[in-house]
């Protein structure tokens, strides 16, 4: 009886019966737990998709799938053109990682292996908040246009300027013999990253163009002065390495650190 | 016969590959990937050519998986389709085993990243492949083999030539003989009937009761011995008219004894009080799905309604009932009986039959679930897309693009690669069918507008000018869509960047045309070359560029007369201009407003400069610049159709006239105004 008259005084506010009130709280009970429940799965979701990642770009046919195989399986996999991009979270091959200390043997990493056709570069631009770091992967011996062009758009990104996101150039196929060594590339792409920086001055039509900002590329450095790689806002790292034979030493270390 | 059996999955790794005897050159399934599959084009071509090979492929959507059988270009070998979805099936089915195998198989499910990342290394498919491949061809052998002619009784022009007439028990001379050998072979037999002539003489077919695979098989040879053709289609054309279905048609076996009734004239019923039987009836449109499918499939037309696939639609669908009507001659029907025999036989694993069986049989259990068990599957979380929820909200996509000044046949081929790509996809409870297949929509429609190769004319001019040569570009197109203007443009934009700019006038036929590029000249500060009116534009154009190279001019940029793409003549003038300068760039100038007939003048403008040129290497359309573009408000599909047709990307879209009225080309804006609703 005293239960009764309890609950009565409590819900005294809500004007109908007692049974009534009682079942309105349970109903209310109800609504907030399935709102709880849908809050988490969605935070859950968007959680997920803000996982630090470590993103593997560059043009067609450099060994990007490779070397995202490579470190999930410590073997050579054969592989095709990719059509869609591939994300996994793991830890690096125990082959990489022998004689690292435990931390580096057993810490996940999430990486998302980009595919190399222009077409599918437009959505990229969505993983710029998530990224962490870049692995650029380039053909050592078969350097194209579009490789200066994507490393330019990538480095001109707003997004990935303003957190300083480290780069890494691989120049992979290492194994081959015409593969060239650091140094000479370094220049190279000093080259060529000064002719592009020319080309994309704001002109008239390009200051209207707001609404497209993620996309957009805007000029490095001031063109009066000298390009170097050295005064762009991203420290660029530059190795060799043979995503074939499992030589990637430079890459793991930039990985790890 | 083969060269090579790949399955990948969408993220790049090879899951199986089989090579056969000869090495594969060059790369075709990585050039088929580039061209086809990432572009999803895949609605619109079953094959692929690339170099000495032809490629024929099948997606799996649920597990993101591709398999493609590479071949000789010039085979031609009807059994890949059939192979392929054995394949696919097999293979599925081979990854389930490995994974109940187990001790703890509910640790892997089968899942998109269970192939990619390996995450059961699975055995090696090779023998199971090899065997599903000697089946089919086996398969493929016997039917070319199985396909007698028929002897000459059987034939319709027997029956009204005098012997036959004078046959009046319905026995031949031939036949006597046949018939005592089929007594004493098999038992069952019915009355003669009438076999497929209006008048009343006799046949000498014997109608024997054939099981339903052996009438599919028999229609499978036909088609195979007719090219492709249906059989019925080949009768029809005997004269028979268009009474082939309501002549004899369904349920014939009764009919027949009964007389034919007179066929009253219905009146047509023009305004909405049709049931709806009656307007499935009257729905051409799947009427000529059955019977000319294939024909049209092979003529490569895009009048795909629906996704019935031709090749191996062995599960009888509702209207296949006109096959009452074909009598199976007696010798046929033993030979298929001793197939059918054999296949069981021998016991494969793999039985074709029972293949088609279990298909129909799933078929069947699916649509007795119906809407109910859909509810529930709904709620519990894994929604499978197919055809029948795809299809609806596709057509409005479809229309919605139509609206927007898209071409209908590249509106049919991009929502027929969509189905493609979302077919057998799962989606989760929370999402909603409509938001999946516009997100993929708008995917496709970036892709298709989105050029393969960065076009970067700054740069290009400035590794012109190191080498100390000129960068000329050509504006061609038809009358009036705004060369002159682009040009000026263009003249505009590149004195903002720094270069030194000359302007050809190689116009010599409209009048006011060099006027015109005068007056732009001296607003503009810039140097004009002209020749007056009457000369040869292709020398013009020559002298131009010498004049540049002397006086170091970094660009110049050339203005062409206005013409049509069927001219012939005028198409070839062009095709020389181009071949004698060899510009850097040829700037295709097209209108926003013009709608389908712009696909069809890039088209013919692309091939009449290659086709008229005497050298094989020529230098096409580089890019389009697309002008009027602010006439059109959001009907912006002319863009689309352009550069889906051509793959030849939009560099820069005209919005004004003024000189400042030069925009880049910006895909996600008009990718989200075409999909805008």
């Amino acid at each position: 009886m005293s239960t009764k008259e309890t609950l009565e005084s409590i819900l005294s506010f809500l004007p109908f019966p007692l049974w009534a009130n009682v079942s309105i709280l349970f109903a209310g009970l109800l609504v907030v737990c399935l709102l709880i429940y849908l809050i988490i799965k969605l935070f859950g979701r968007m959680k997920k998709s803000g996982e630090p990642s470590i993103l593997i770009v560059g043009s067609m046919n450099t060994g990007k799938s490779c070397l995202f195989y490579q470190l999930n399986e410590g073997e050579f996999v054969e592989t095709q053109r990719s059509m869609k991009e591939q994300e996994a979270t793991f830890a690096i091959h125990e082959k990489f990682v022998k004689d690292k200390d435990t931390k580096a043997q057993t810490k996940k990493y999430h990486f998302i292996d980009w595919p190399g056709s222009p077409s599918l570069r437009l959505r990229l631009s969505d993983f710029y908040p998530v990224t962490e770091k870049i692995v650029f992967v380039v053909d050592g011996t078969e350097l194209d246009d579009d490789t200066f062009e994507l490393f330019y758009k990538l480095l001109s990104a707003q997004k990935l300027k303003e957190k300083k996101i480290p780069f890494l150039v691989a120049l992979n196929k290492s194994d081959l013999i015409d593969s060239p060594d650091v140094k000479p590339m370094e220049k190279l792409f000093n080259r060529e990253l000064a002719q592009l920086n020319k080309t994309y001055a704001s002109t008239s039509f390009t200051k209207e163009q707001e609404d497209e900002t993620e996309n957009a590329i805007t000029q490095l450095l001031d063109e009066s002065e000298e390009f170097l790689i050295e005064k762009l806002q991203n420290p660029i790292k530059f190795v060799k390495s043979s995503t074939k034979n499992g030589q990637i030493d430079g890459i793991i270390d930039f990985i790890l650190n | 016969m083969l060269d090579k059996f790949l399955i990948f999955s969408f993220g790049g790794r090879v899951i199986f590959s089989h090579k056969f005897d000869c090495e594969i050159e060059g790369e075709p399934v990585n050039e088929l990937i580039s061209n086809i599959l990432i572009e999803d084009r895949t609605g619109s071509v079953k094959e692929y050519v690339h170099e000495n090979y032809k490629m024929k492929w099948q997606i799996e959507n649920e597990f993101e998986l591709v398999f493609v059988v590479v071949y000789q270009r010039m085979l031609q070998l009807f059994y890949l389709d059939k192979l392929l979805e054995l394949l696919q099936e097999n293979f599925l089915n081979f990854a389930r085993e490995q994974i109940n195998k187990l001790d703890n198989p509910n640790k892997f499910a089968l899942s998109p990243s269970f192939f990619s990342l390996n995450k059961l290394k699975l055995p090696d498919f090779r023998p199971h492949f090899l065997q599903i491949l000697e089946q089919v061809e086996e398969y493929d052998k016997r039917q070319k083999v199985a396909t007698k002619m028929r002897t000459f009784d059987k034939t319709d022009k027997y029956k009204n030539t005098v012997t036959a007439v004078k046959d009046k028990d319905g026995v031949g001379k031939k036949n006597k003989k046949k018939k005592n050998k089929n007594q004493n072979d098999q038992d069952e037999e019915s009355d003669s009937e009438e076999s497929n002539s209006e008048s009343n003489s006799p046949s000498l077919t014997k109608k024997k009761k054939i099981s339903k695979s052996a009438k599919r098989i028999k229609k499978l040879q036909e088609r195979q011995k007719s090219g492709g053709r249906s059989p019925k289609r080949n009768l029809r054309r005997r004269g028979r008219g268009r009474g082939g279905r309501g002549g004899r048609g369904s349920k014939s076996k009764k009919k027949i004894d009964e007389k034919p009734q007179k066929k009253i004239k219905k009146p047509m019923k023009w305004d909405n009080t049709l049931t709806k039987s009656e307007r499935r009836e009257l729905d051409q449109g799947e009427k000529l799905d059955q019977m000319q499918m294939k024909e049209i499939s092979k003529q490569n037309s895009q009048k795909l309604i629906g996704d019935k696939k031709l090749n191996l639609d062995f599960s009888a669908s509702e209207g296949e009932d006109d096959d009452d009507y074909w009598e199976l001659s007696n010798d046929e029907e033993e030979s298929i009986d001793e197939e059918e025999e054999e296949e069981e036989k021998e016991g494969f694993k793999v039985n074709l039959d029972s293949l088609k069986k279990k298909k129909k049989s799933n078929e069947t259990k699916k649509k007795k679930k119906g809407k109910v068990a859909n509810f529930f599957k709904g709620l519990k979380g894994n929604k499978e897309l197919d055809e029948e929820t795809l299809e609806p909200i596709l057509e409005k996509f479809r229309d919605h693009l139509i609206s927007r000044n898209v071409d209908s046949e590249i509106a049919q081929k991009i929502s027929d690669s969509v189905l493609l790509g979302l077919k057998g996809k799962q989606i989760g409870t929370f999402q909603r069918v409509v938001k999946i297949v516009r997100e993929k929509i708008e995917e496709v429609l970036i892709k298709i507008l989105t050029p393969k190769r960065v076009v970067n004319i700054l740069r290009d001019i400035g590794i012109s000018k190191k080498k100390k040569e000129p960068y000329s570009i050509v504006f061609v197109g038809v009358n009036g869509t705004g060369k002159s203007t682009s040009l000026a443009k263009t003249c505009y934009w590149l004195l903002q960047n720094n270069f030194t700019v000359l302007i050809a006038a190689c116009d010599t036929f409209r009048s006011g045309a060099v006027d015109q590029l005068r007056v732009h000249s001296n607003v503009l500060g810039v140097p004009l070359f002209e020749w007056g009116y009457g000369k040869p534009p292709a020398n013009i154009a020559q002298k131009a560029i010498a004049h540049a190279k002397s006086n170091n001019i970094d660009v110049v940029l050339i203005d062409t007369a206005g013409r049509m793409q069927d001219n012939e003549l005028q198409m070839r003038a062009l095709a020389n201009l181009i071949e004698l300068n060899k510009p850097n760039f040829v700037a295709f100038v097209g209108e926003a407003l013009v709608g389908n007939i712009g696909k069809d003048q890039l088209i013919k403008f692309n091939q009449g400069i290659s086709d008229y040129s005497k050298t094989n290497k020529t230098q096409l359309i580089n890019g389009i610049f697309l002008t009027k573009f602010d006439t059109i408000d959001d009907k912006v599909g002319a863009a689309l159709s352009m550069t889906y047709s051509s793959g030849i990307p939009i560099v820069f879209l005209g919005v004004g006239q003024q000189y400042v009225d030069l925009k880049k080309m910006d895909v996600k804006m008009i990718s989200k105004t075409l999909i805008k609703n």
